[in-house]
């Protein structure tokens, strides 16, 4: 093993790491982001009672944010995770304006 | 975050159920343990027999006593001992919401003969365990809402990614190989996952769903407004309770005798068949009460009557189910309680639950076992982070059962009159965890899990012969009255002394031919895994 | 509750059955037809529907529900630990018979009565073809066989005239890295060789070539529990954990072959006393036991260790100091 191909192997380690941070950061934040925005906007376009809206959107959050988190650890390509978290803050943006 | 669907769910599953595998055991075992909290309740209050006063006297007496105390209160609730989860007449005040945060609540047990503060040792009792799993301690519910939930969050993560991972669902439906180290981990891990799926993602989600509303406060908050009061506002709103959504008049009016509902209670549900009574604004002229009936199926929503408070005038008759998303809701959470179970299924939720802790903890150990045929190997001895996840797997899986023995014992053995002593059985139990968690600094591993086990043991074993010395409901006793709680209660400890003796000596005799190479290692599966 | 939990049993002991590593450890070498296994199922399933239907209706759709999932987890864990400590208890709780079937397929009576016979069909071998094949050994004929369980070709290679008592056999698995490629990872191509030398020198003799790759795990899982081997696990960890068994290979087709060529014992070339029950019990009489071992090397001694010590495979060549380093490995049951 040559001192060049330990550097290497160090670099990469250390490129890992901030892609295993950068993804549990994306999965955490972006993941809750996700969910609250889709919840909220199901009550503001679904055609039931008040009370109805929010229990049913309540009810959905968390499996939102499971299947969010999922398919951040999911997605091979940075690209792909970048158009999701563009599609959330587009989500989100139309939330506030709704609200 | 390798390469490959499989695998990344692989790397999560093992990630996140790691970071949080010691606090999700600590919820799994104190939650289970709040099965039973009614039993647990009255073997913390030996000198407390259950109650078997009427509702009426019952109602008289919990009203004297809020009518004495509580006058200022915004809601009273009064919990009847008309089932087995209230051996003891409980009540409730709630103070109104300052700044839209729900209002301080306070909590008494009573004698319904006499309408005083129950006379029994002060202790936190099963409540304060059973509460730990979703409250901690030592924190206010605003950071440990939070904790629990991210906690659960994970797990919750944990299930769909291991379900993900685990292609052979089917295939190793009934497998189980014992004795083959990593292998017989995993098997375990999974075969007990797979069989109690149902259950565990039906704890996990339901759980997530009762903070909910703190979690995702802002899905109501952006329909109703933010605070307390609109929280009540959707409640009453979805339950269709329009008799509720009243403010309060102003004006003073004495509120009828509760007992006087009980003819038109027994009349319309049949005798004890009413489980709380809540007043809404006692003394006021707006004053309301409302009446619920003892669950009977998971649905936790019960048929309900509301009464004017003032004239005792019956409003309005709410039946269980209501809207679809409201019992789907209701549900989940009465799955949750199991507060309707009977004594069968509520032991299978019990041993669920005890499945659900063996796979957390398996998960943790599997974990372990993995990395150290490798971490052995390293010249600078183990990694940091490996030697902690070691120590917290001991401290955790066998050290937290010694802190739940010291809790029950601190109950039999502190003195009567010690100030603060529902404080100190808490300071007892976390202290002695403590302790359990720094243990494996100062003992080689392998040893620290053998002596922990045989402590747990021994610790479980002590519980029956104090109890035994210090009451007048020994094992002898409570065996011979038909006493179920307590007969129950210290034969579940014998038992539990019984299995974690059998592991402390399983470990024991596996450790002999290994403990001369391998140090710092669960005896015995070092040595297969290297086979 | 009781009547829910019953039928809950019968329907995982019948979906239990339906896998091979189940059914084995009740009835070693027991092969189930297309048919069976679909009878299994249709029984199974149909039981735990039943369940749920009773508990539902009995129960109301709330409770009901919970106590299925709950009966469900409880006959879970019942089988699980029956099949795994006392597996000889699923017998007497699932109403099934308890003789040990010497036919290559299951009979069981309960689903007779459903279904005509004439869908349960018996394994066979269909000789084809032989040919004369000249080797550096002498003159062989390689027999060509299909059969009606999986579309391998099994061969039989064949030296002299072998009807008889008393014939010098060998049962060889197929191994194309070892065989053909003459891999240094184990001993097959060498003792294949050596089987070969030995057949012809006794003068008459057969080796059965079986197409059960990788102790039946097939080449790719061979390929796979390499690499873990090369991680460090031994031939029967990496198998394990593959999630195969330590040993899949089934011989009742070695011992088809044998009739086929109307070989009436056999003296058995090989080093694995677990072949040895096996033709035994397939209705091969076995009169010796020939030892056939062959050299160790760098690459093969851990795979030799493993086959002494955790397969029980008879191999004095191996030192003892190697063999203390392994654990005996006790197939279940």
């Amino acid at each position: 093993m040559s001192k060049s191909a330990s550097k290497n192997a160090g670099q990469e380690l250390a490129l890992y790491r901030w892609q295993v941070f950068g993804r549990i950061l994306i999965a955490v934040l972006g993941g809750y982001l996700f969910a609250l925005a889709v919840g909220i906007l199901l009550t503001q376009i679904l055609p039931l009672p008040r009370g109805s809206l929010v229990m049913s959107a309540v009810l959905a959050s968390f499996a939102l944010y499971a299947t969010a988190i999922i398919w951040v650890f999911s997605v091979k390509s940075f690209r792909t995770l970048l158009i999701g978290v563009a599609g959330t803050l587009i989500l989100l943006a139309l939330v506030l304006f709704l609200v | 975050m390798k390469n490959g669907f499989r695998q990344s769910m692989a790397w999560l599953h093992t990630w996140t159920g790691l970071v949080v595998g010691w606090v999700l055991f600590f919820v799994f075992v104190t939650g289970n343990l709040g099965r039973f909290d009614g039993e647990i309740d009255q073997w913390m209050k030996p000198e407390a027999p259950v109650q078997t006063a009427s509702v009426a006297q019952q109602l008289s007496a919990a009203q004297a006593r809020l009518q004495a105390r509580a006058q200022d209160a915004e809601r009273w609730t009064v919990y009847l001992t008309t089932n087995r989860d209230t051996p003891h007449l409980r009540i409730r005040s709630e103070e109104p919401p300052v700044n839209g945060k729900r209002g301080k609540r306070t909590e008494e047990y009573l004698d319904p003969a006499t309408a005083a503060p129950l006379e029994a040792r002060a202790t936190g009792g099963g409540q304060l365990l059973y509460k730990m799993h979703y409250a901690l301690h030592y924190m206010p519910r605003s950071v440990s809402d939070w904790l629990i939930g991210i906690c659960s969050m994970f797990m919750l993560v944990a299930i769909v990614s291991g379900v993900i991972t685990h292609k052979k669902i089917f295939a190793d439906f009934f497998t189980f190989r014992p004795g083959k180290g990593q292998r017989s981990w995993l098997d375990l891990h999974a075969v007990l996952a797979v069989l109690t799926l149902p259950f565990f993602l039906m704890i996990t989600y339901s759980g997530l769903i009762f903070l909910v509303f703190t979690l995702f406060s802002s899905i109501l908050g952006s329909n109703y407004g933010f605070g307390e009061k609109h929280r009540q506002e959707f409640n009453n709103e979805l339950a269709g309770r329009e008799d509720l959504l009243v403010e309060p008049f102003g004006t003073a009016v004495p509120l009828i005798d509760l007992n006087n509902l009980v003819a038109v209670l027994d009349e319309r549900w049949g005798q004890n068949q009413v489980s709380t009574v809540e007043v809404i604004y006692p003394g006021d002229a707006n004053a309301r009460v409302r009446v619920s009936r003892n669950m009977e199926s998971p649905l936790r929503s019960t048929d309900e009557l509301i009464f004017n408070g003032t004239t005792g005038e019956l409003l309005s008759e709410q039946p269980a189910s209501g809207v679809a998303p409201r019992n789907i809701y209701e549900t989940l959470l009465g799955l949750h309680e199991s507060l309707f179970a009977g004594w069968t299924l509520r032991w299978l939720y019990f041993l669920s639950g005890l499945a659900g802790a063996i796979i957390i903890a398996s998960g943790l150990i599997l974990w372990v076992v993995k990395r150290r045929p490798k971490q052995i190997k390293q010249k600078s001895g183990p990694d940091l982070g490996f030697r902690l996840v070691e120590g917290l797997n001991v401290g955790t899986i066998a050290g937290l059962h010694i802190a739940i023995a010291a809790y029950f014992l601190a109950n039999r053995l502190l003195p009567l009159n010690l100030p603060s002593r529902v404080d100190w059985e808490a300071n007892i139990m976390f202290s002695v965890w403590l302790l359990a968690l720094l243990y494996p600094l100062i003992r080689p591993i392998a040893r620290a899990w053998i002596e922990q086990w045989t402590l747990a043991a021994a610790a479980f074993l002590l519980l029956p012969l104090v109890n035994a010395l210090t009451t007048e409901r020994g094992l002898n006793q409570s065996l011979a009255a038909g006493d179920w709680a307590f007969a129950g209660f210290d034969l579940t400890c014998i038992a539990a002394a019984g299995i974690f003796a059998a592991i402390a000596i399983h470990l024991q005799r596996r450790a002999k031919p290994a403990t001369a190479t391998t140090h710092g290692v669960i005896p015995g599966i070092a040595r297969e895994a290297n086979a | 509750m009781l009547l829910a939990t019953l039928l809950v049993y019968i329907g995982f002991v019948a979906l239990a059955l339906q896998k091979n590593r189940h059914l084995h450890v009740l009835w070693p070498g027991a092969e189930l037809s297309p048919a069976d296994r679909q009878a299994l199922s249709f029984v199974g399933w149909t039981s735990l529907s039943l369940a749920a239907a009773y508990l539902i209706d009995q129960r109301g759709i709330g409770n009901g529900l919970v106590e299925y999932c709950a009966i469900l987890s409880g006959a879970g864990l019942i089988l699980i630990l029956q099949f795994t400590y006392r597996p000889r208890s699923v017998l007497a709780l699932g109403f099934l018979p308890s003789q040990h079937p010497h036919q290559h397929r299951l009979k069981t009576p309960d689903l007779h009565s459903f279904f005509a016979a004439d869908t349960m069909t018996q394994h066979s071998i269909t000789r084809t073809t032989f040919a004369r094949i000249p080797t550096r050994h002498g003159d062989f004929h390689l027999y060509h066989y299909l059969n009606t369980e999986d579309d391998k070709e099994h061969l039989a290679f064949v030296y002299g005239a072998v009807a008889g008592e008393d014939v010098l056999a060998r049962v060889h698995s197929e191994c194309f890295t070892g065989d053909v490629m003459g891999s240094l990872r184990c001993d097959c191509g060498e003792q294949l060789n050596r089987a070969l030398a030995l057949v012809a020198r006794a003068g008459r003799g057969v080796v059965i070539y079986l197409r059960q790759e990788g102790r039946g795990i097939g080449l790719e899982q061979k390929l796979r529990a390499y690499n873990l081997q090369d991680q460090g696990y031994d031939t029967v960890d990496a198998n394990l954990m593959l999630g195969h068994g330590a040993d899949e290979r089934r011989y009742w087709l070695a011992a088809a072959i044998l009739r086929d060529l109307k070989i009436k014992s056999v003296r058995l070339l090989t080093n694995n006393p677990e072949k040895i029950h096996a033709l035994a019990n397939e209705g091969v009489p076995v009169t010796a036991r020939v030892p056939i071992e062959v050299g160790l090397n760098r690459e093969n001694q851990d795979y030799l260790t493993t086959k002494a010590v955790r397969m029980n495979h008879l191999l004095p060549g191996i030192p003892t100091s190697i063999r203390r380093a392994a654990e005996p490995y006790v197939e279940p049951a």
